[in-house]
């Protein structure tokens, strides 16, 4: 498939789109799920530039491949990361806070 | 050398993938090095929920949308750039490539804007930090991810600049042969990773609080 300068222009309207989206849905309390909702529209975006800017569809899936492989190397790594503090407790119950209290 | 066919390859299409890949595996290694700023995020922030989510509402958003905008602009003048030296010649490149180039350097003046604001009010990284509005010495650990985060990414700005201005230059000078204008793939690849990155750290430096 051939990537047209339209299908660019298109793609640049998403992502304006989907930019004004994400400062919307800024407004709204929608408590821990404003954070999901935001990271995968940014992965949503993501998604259009490497495909489409980037030309990745075009691209032979080698290519594909590398992107996907280290984005999951990337959720591994900040998933286990945030679990290992997330899921720390002491006997006073304070948990992640006190481990990573800056230095007075 | 008579054309831009190297020996070692079988034939250009080829050559091509080769530096495109070449390209990929490069963009995922600053990736991972910005990803180690990202897992700090996510454990200072589920250590401090209140202190981090303090710290956002104080956050330029303005200025922070401005940014966001600006960047997909610029990467939307890059695409269309590499879309003109591969249907054209090369040199038809030069305008796009410049007009995103200056569009990174008004980002580049922004973030510099915003980092004088939080200086005057005191919201600097580490020991420097003596922000009034958010008392917990936490924020000092908001403070400085955020000035190393988004510092780490200007600095890969002013390099996509570089980038982008030196094969503007090139291009114009002849110097890109328009049956093959890798080098302006290639530098557009960069640019538009600069981009995405910008569009992990708008949400979490600025909007969800």
């Amino acid at each position: 498939m051939r990537i047209s300068a339209k299908t660019q222009v298109l793609t640049y309207g998403a992502l304006v789109a989907l930019s004004g989206l994400t400062y919307a849905l800024s407004f709204a309390s929608l408590g821990p799920w404003s954070m999901v909702l935001a990271l995968a529209i940014a992965a949503a975006k993501a998604a259009l530039v490497f495909l489409f800017f980037m030309h990745l569809a075009e691209q032979r899936a080698v290519n594909a491949w590398v992107l996907v492989s280290s984005l999951l190397l990337v959720a591994f790594f900040v998933g286990l990361g945030a679990a290992d503090v997330a899921t720390r407790y002491e006997h006073d119950g304070a948990g992640a806070e006190s481990a990573t209290r800056p230095p007075r | 050398m008579s054309g831009p066919l190297r020996i070692h390859f079988q034939d250009l299409g080829k050559q091509a993938h080769a530096a495109r890949l070449g390209m990929w595996l490069l963009l995922v290694s600053e990736v991972l090095l910005f990803s180690g700023l990202f897992v700090l995020y996510a454990t200072y922030r589920i250590a401090h929920p209140h202190v981090f989510s303090d710290a956002v509402h104080h956050a330029y958003v303005g200025l922070g949308t401005a940014m966001t905008l600006v960047l997909i602009t610029s990467s939307l003048l890059v695409a269309l750039g590499v879309h003109r030296a591969r249907d054209r010649s090369a040199r038809a490149a030069f305008p796009w490539l410049s007009a995103s180039a200056l569009l990174g350097v008004l980002f580049l003046g922004i973030k510099l804007y915003e980092y004088l604001l939080h200086a005057r009010e005191g919201a600097l990284p580490g020991a420097h930090y003596h922000f009034e509005k958010i008392a917990d010495p936490a924020g000092s650990l908001f403070y400085t991810l955020y000035f190393f985060a988004t510092g780490l990414h200007a600095l890969h700005v002013a390099a996509g600049v570089a980038l982008l201005g030196g094969v503007a230059f090139a291009v114009r000078r002849g110097r890109v042969r328009s049956e093959y204008p890798i080098a302006v793939e290639l530098a557009g690849m960069y640019w538009h990773l600069v981009d995405v990155i910008w569009l992990f750290l708008w949400p979490l430096f600025y909007l969800v609080e």
